[in-house]
């Protein structure tokens, strides 16, 4: 796993310990004398690219497992169960396992499916009002949907599945959120000119603090949207994507940096805001992990790029079938990422491919 | 006086002795013979009658009547016909096929003889009640034939005026045809030498239509034609053919030079073949084909077992492996069965299995997808035992398995399922 946010510059920043691939399992990799038969074939096909080209979707060599999502939820009585919104991986240290997220707004109401992040097998369904499509995990480690029109934080123990909304509640719209050292930080952008950037921090069980807004930037870019935060115990880093003009990796060398931005003139003008110009990106098409910026952009074909957010660069890209409508989610550790094709009502769970 | 007769003894001596050597230098009236030119309003006469032991008289009289009719009708052609009458030489007796070298041989004779140009030939059986005769009249310089006619009937009177026709119509013949022939025949005195890569090839003048003279059979790179007395500068078609090989015309359109040819190589009959390829979506592996030709080199049956991965070789890409096992039917669109440069279509279907080899979320990480192709095209440039052959194929994908449902396409490019591979012929 190449973590590129070790040369981040800054001095006194010391980034997060990066675990090892798994030596066998799912993260294992091929073994080098397959490479080595292979190499010179690859060195005359590979400057073409020919070697990407598949009869079958890209994916699937990065496959771990696939569920008819559509299928389970119809099963259930689900109305619209092909209409997936959100897809979230998220690691809870309450179970120490990862979960598979998916969110729907169907006509009776807002849906969350919780998979097993390793087979996709379903856990649970729930159909509620206080469902949202921000998707995280809390201070506490208990998985959370939030941001549906205003209603009570709901969230969820991995341990039994159990679903209990607490007393407060978030706003809806452009929410992301993040937690760090027993803190969830909530973060809200309004792109209502000149672009209004907001959090609210939790220390403890979803006690409400005062919110602590700030401009984004000194006048207004773009239409962005916040796509995705990633945190996990040093720095803080976000992205925002655009449809206009530019996207942005914004990084802080750890929370501190960050909260402290929002008594600068704007976020992008804070001491410690490292801003990186990105490409444009699809609506909703940009995460943030430990293995880089991830945006969705259709050129001649459906690519997911990974950029360098301390640079800019671009680091590699794979080429998905978009067949009209692919929900995609990546984990914030850069080691899993999922996809949900409505055609066919098929949900992925891949390695990524760095 | 006996010194003056030694003198002149001495040099009527010498005189003698100078004429006698003159005379072996130059002999009187030797000049060196020129080539004869033939009488072209002149001809002879050759009878061939076949034996009759029961009835020798008639069957002469038979003959005498068919000389008289011939030997009048071409008189009043304004043909002199030498009064002798040749008999057919045993040493050329035979089939009726080679009485024009008959011709030739007697033309020959009659050169020697009277220098005539024209030989008519008869030829005479009587066979019981039955008289049978031929009349053809034949160019003694080139052996060509001007003219012919046969003919059977009643061995009586009524024979005659028969007789008188079948001789006035070859008479017709060869007045119309003689001025054409007369023109100088100039024949080449060469065989011709051809060049062919493939021992085995054999040769032969002219084509099955229109008649033909082998011309021999490659044992090695090249070969000495046998003899073909063709006119000089007149082209000349030789069919190359082998057992098994689709065989070729070609012509000569000088005729017969010193200069080799160079002979084209010959197309196998297929009937079946062999082949590999690989294609773009699976270069990561390779095709077997057989084809099975019911109608060689026109219309062919294939299956396909094609093996290969789609791994991607970057970290966390692990092998997929795909065999898709392919039957279709094909035909060539082109008229030309030897043509180097083919194309064809054809229809078929497919299953493609496909394993994950590392896919630890599955139950039974395997599937198998069932397509269907309205369409394939290919383009093929043949060789004569191989051929290059460029695929492409439209097929349907029914999605049984890891394959979307519809047409199947690559990324965005397309209906671009390219292969390429070679062909063997057996």
């Amino acid at each position: 796993m190449v973590n590129l946010f070790q040369p981040m510059a800054y001095p006194s920043h010391k980034s997060a310990p990066v675990p090892a691939a798994p030596k066998s399992g799912p993260g294992r990799r091929p073994h080098s004398w397959t490479a080595a038969l292979l190499l010179p074939l690859i060195l005359i096909l590979a400057s073409c690219d020919l070697l990407s080209v598949d009869l079958f979707p890209g994916y699937l060599s990065y496959e771990i497992a696939t569920v008819d999502l559509k299928g389970k939820l119809s099963g259930k009585g689900i109305a619209a169960p092909e209409d997936i919104q959100r897809i979230a991986i998220l690691y809870t240290p309450l179970t120490g396992k990862r979960y598979v997220l998916a969110y729907l707004n169907t006509v009776n109401g807002p849906v969350l499916a919780v998979l097993d992040g390793e087979n996709l097998d379903l856990k649970t369904v729930i159909q509620a009002p206080f469902i949202g499509p921000m998707l995280t995990v809390d201070m506490e480690g208990y998985l959370v949907s939030a941001g549906s029109n205003g209603a009570n934080v709901g969230r969820l123990d991995p341990r039994n599945f159990t679903y209990t909304p607490v007393g407060t509640t978030i706003d809806s719209g452009n929410i992301e959120a993040f937690t760090d050292s027993g803190t969830t930080f909530v973060v809200q952008y309004n792109s209502t000119s000149p672009g209004l950037f907001e959090y609210r921090s939790y220390p403890s069980t979803w006690v409400a603090s005062t919110p602590v807004s700030k401009n984004l930037s000194p006048s207004y870019i773009w239409d962005l949207y916040l796509s995705s935060f990633y945190c996990e115990g040093g720095p803080v880093r976000f992205l925002m994507t655009s449809l206009n003009g530019s996207s942005f990796a914004v990084s802080f060398p750890s929370v501190g940096y960050f909260t402290s931005a929002f008594s600068s003139s704007s976020i992008f003008d804070a001491t410690n805001a490292l801003v990186v110009r990105l490409p444009l990106a699809n609506y909703n098409g940009g995460w943030m992990t430990r293995g880089g910026a991830i945006l969705l952009r259709d050129e001649k074909s459906t690519r997911l790029t990974r950029y360098n957010p301390d640079t800019g660069a671009e680091v590699d890209s794979f080429t998905v079938n978009d067949r009209g409508d692919t929900r995609f989610g990546f984990s914030s550790d850069g080691q899993r990422w999922a996809l949900y094709e409505r055609e066919t009502g098929k949900l992925h769970l891949l390695r990524t491919w760095w | 006086m006996d010194c003056r007769r030694g003198s002149q003894n001495m040099i009527l001596f010498f005189l003698f002795l100078y004429i006698f050597i003159l005379g072996l230098l130059f002999p009187l009236g030797a000049q060196e013979s020129a080539p004869r030119e033939l009488d072209t309003k002149a001809g002879v006469l050759v009878l061939d009658r076949a034996p009759s032991p029961e009835a020798e008289e008639d069957a002469q009289r038979f003959a005498d009547a068919v000389v008289a009719s011939t030997r009048a009708a071409f008189v009043e052609r304004g043909l002199t016909i030498d009064p002798k009458l040749l008999g057919a030489r045993s040493d050329i007796r035979g089939t009726w096929e080679t009485e024009n070298q008959g011709a030739q041989i007697a033309g020959n004779q009659v050169e020697r003889e009277a220098g005539a140009r024209w030989v008519l030939w008869i030829r005479t059986a009587l066979d019981g009640n039955r008289l049978f005769w031929r009349i053809g009249v034949y160019d003694a310089e080139s052996g060509a034939l001007l003219g012919a006619d046969s003919y059977s009937t009643f061995a009586g009177l009524s024979a005659l005026p028969v007789i008188d026709d079948s001789a006035k119509r070859v008479a017709q013949e060869w007045e119309k045809a003689k001025d054409r022939v007369a023109e100088k025949v100039e024949l080449v005195s060469i065989s011709q030498r051809f060049i062919s890569p493939d021992p085995g090839v054999s040769i032969r003048f002219g084509t099955d239509r229109f008649g033909s003279w082998e011309g021999g059979t490659f044992s090695s790179r090249e070969l000495s034609a046998a003899y073909v007395p063709f006119r000089r500068g007149q082209p000349v078609t030789v069919e190359v053919y082998r057992e098994g090989y689709w065989s070729k015309e070609v012509t000569l359109p000088k005729g017969i030079q010193e200069k080799p040819v160079l002979l084209p190589r010959l197309q196998k009959k297929t009937q079946t073949a062999w082949g590999v390829n690989t294609g773009i979506g699976r270069l990561l592996g390779a095709a077997l084909v057989y084809r099975w030709y019911p109608v060689p080199d026109r219309v062919f049956l294939k299956t396909e077992n094609a093996v290969w991965d789609s791994q991607r070789f970057t970290p966390g890409s692990s092998p997929v492996l795909h065999d898709e096992l392919r039957f279709g039917v094909g035909a060539y669109l082109q008229n030309r069965v030897d043509a180097a440069f083919r194309y064809s279509l054809g229809l078929g279907a497919s299953a493609i299995g496909t394993v994950l080899l590392n896919a630890p979320g599955y139950t039974v990480p395997a599937g198998i997808d069932l397509t269907f192709e309205p369409l394939w095209m290919t383009l093929e440039y043949h060789f004569p035992r191989w051929a290059i052959v460029f695929e492409n194929r439209f097929p349907y994908s029914l999605g049984t398995g890891f394959l979307y449902p519809g047409w199947m396409s690559i990324d965005r490019m397309g209906p671009l399922f390219f292969s390429l591979g070679v062909l063997l012929k057996w």
